[in-house]
Order: structure tokens, then C-alpha cells, then sequence
């Protein structure tokens, strides 16, 4: 059985259609459970969706690629982008405790990502952003 | 993404959710769920057991008719997430600004009130 679904995608907001009924089907047939499942995708919409809106300088297009791998204990899924250098885990949530009229729209992504995954780590390589993610394939009760 | 719209009057709106709020998503329903939400300035109970994924553009969306409903003294109520939904919700913190209820009942009174 293949352990690791590999799709390179362009940076365009459709193309993560596809990328997430593979990702569902490949852990799907994996046995991995629900949650685990629910939050591999929620990683990967949030951190794509933010590469292809904040991650370049042109109106080029870029190539994105995606790996996700099925490991005994755990799913280890990278992003590798060639735009210009940015680590999302930087961000902070503004106003995370502020009352509703101050509190901010934006920049819930990243955040409920470092929430809800195990692990969340990225580096610069080869002048490539590389956002690694790791969630337990089953969680404790 | 399909919006239903259950039930509208002049003492609130109480909207259902139905399929995955991801991107495309919510690009299918917001200007219709901005239009019974902000618009209409009443109450709204948002019903949320046919949602089975949601993301941040998700959260924008109640936060967003929130804060404009806010503005009229009205609230935003969240009905019945799905366990991974509410999930989300939960991580986001939005429950601290925006009522989760399980409860028809009372999700309707604090969208009257």
C-alpha cells in the first residue's frame, strides 16, 4: 500500500479542490480517523490558501508541492512553495482576547493550525518555504 | 454550499447551513448570508448540524455579521456545530464573542432578545 500521496499544484484557490478529495480518499483508505483526517485538510487549505494570496511578488505562475505522509504513529504532511521568504508561524493573533467590536476578522488561520495539529515546524531551503505539519493518526480519547 | 433561509420576521432570522464552508463555500453563500445577517439587523440563529467542514473563511463569515449586528445591539447565535466543527470553533476562541448553542429553544430567546 502507498504511504505517501505527493500532488504539485498551481497557485490558483481551485486547484485545492482536488488536492483535498485525494488527501480524503488517501487517509480514508488508510483507516486514519475522522479528526485526524479533518484537521490534515484544515491545515492544508489554511496554509495554501495563504501561500497563494500573500506568498509571491508576481502574477506568475508557481508551482506548489505537496506531500503527505502516512507514518506507524502519525501523518506528516509538507508544503514546499518557491515564493518569497515568509514564516506563517510568526504571525500572532491580534486582539485574541479583545470583546466583539475590536476583535479581528483575519488571522484565524494559522492560529487554530498551531491549536488543533501536534506540530507545526517551517524552514528556508534552497530558497524554498518548507511547512512541515504532523498530527497523531488517532487520538487520545 | 447551500443556504436555507427558515424562518425571517421582524423579531429575528434563523438561517441553516448546509455542506463544507471551505473557500469555495463560503464564495457560494456570502452575499446571500450577508444580506439575512447584516442587512436585515435582527437576531440571527444560525444553524450549523449540515456543516461538515469549516475553515477560517468560515469564522470570518459570523464573526463579520457578529460585529455588524453588534452594531444594532443584536447577536449572532451558532446552533448545533458537528463535533469537529465545533472543534474549530473552540481553537478560534469566536465562542468568547459569538453564543454556541445546542439548544433550539434558547438560541431563538437570546436572537429575540
Amino acid at each position: 500500500m502507498e504511504t505517501t500521496l505527493r500532488r504539485t499544484i498551481t497557485n490558483e484557490v481551485h486547484e485545492l479542490e482536488s488536492l483535498m478529495n485525494a488527501t480524503t480518499n488517501f487517509l480514508e483508505d488508510q483507516n486514519v480517523d475522522a479528526q485526524a483526517v479533518y484537521r490534515v485538510k484544515l491545515a492544508l487549505e489554511e496554509m495554501i490558501t495563504n501561500i497563494i494570496k500573500h506568498g509571491y511578488d508576481d502574477y506568475e505562475s508557481h508551482q506548489i508541492d505537496v506531500a503527505i505522509e502516512l507514518r506507524p504513529e502519525e501523518i506528516v504532511g509538507t508544503i514546499t512553495d518557491d515564493g518569497h521568504e515568509f514564516n506563517p508561524l510568526e504571525q500572532e493573533l491580534k486582539n485574541k482576547n479583545a470583546a466583539l467590536p475590536e476583535r479581528k476578522v483575519g488571522g484565524l488561520g494559522i492560529h487554530i493550525i498551531k491549536e488543533l495539529l501536534n506540530e507545526v515546524n517551517y524552514r528556508r531551503e534552497n530558497e524554498k518555504n518548507i511547512l512541515e505539519i504532523k498530527m497523531r493518526r488517532n487520538q487520545p480519547a | 454550499m447551500e443556504l436555507k433561509a427558515i424562518h425571517t420576521d421582524d423579531s429575528y432570522t434563523h438561517l441553516a447551513l448546509v455542506g463544507k464552508l471551505d473557500i469555495p463555500g463560503v464564495g457560494e453563500i456570502e452575499n446571500k448570508f450577508i444580506g439575512y445577517t447584516a442587512a436585515r439587523k435582527k437576531g440571527a440563529v444560525i444553524d450549523l448540524s449540515g456543516v461538515t467542514f469549516m475553515g477560517s473563511m468560515g469564522l470570518r463569515l459570523f464573526l463579520s455579521a457578529a460585529k455588524a449586528l453588534h452594531r444594532e445591539n443584536k447577536v449572532v447565535v451558532l446552533l448545533n456545530p458537528q463535533p469537529l466543527v465545533r472543534e474549530v470553533l473552540d481553537a478560534s476562541g469566536i465562542g468568547d464573542v459569538v453564543a454556541i448553542e445546542s439548544d433550539e429553544t434558547a438560541a431563538v430567546a437570546k436572537a429575540k432578545a
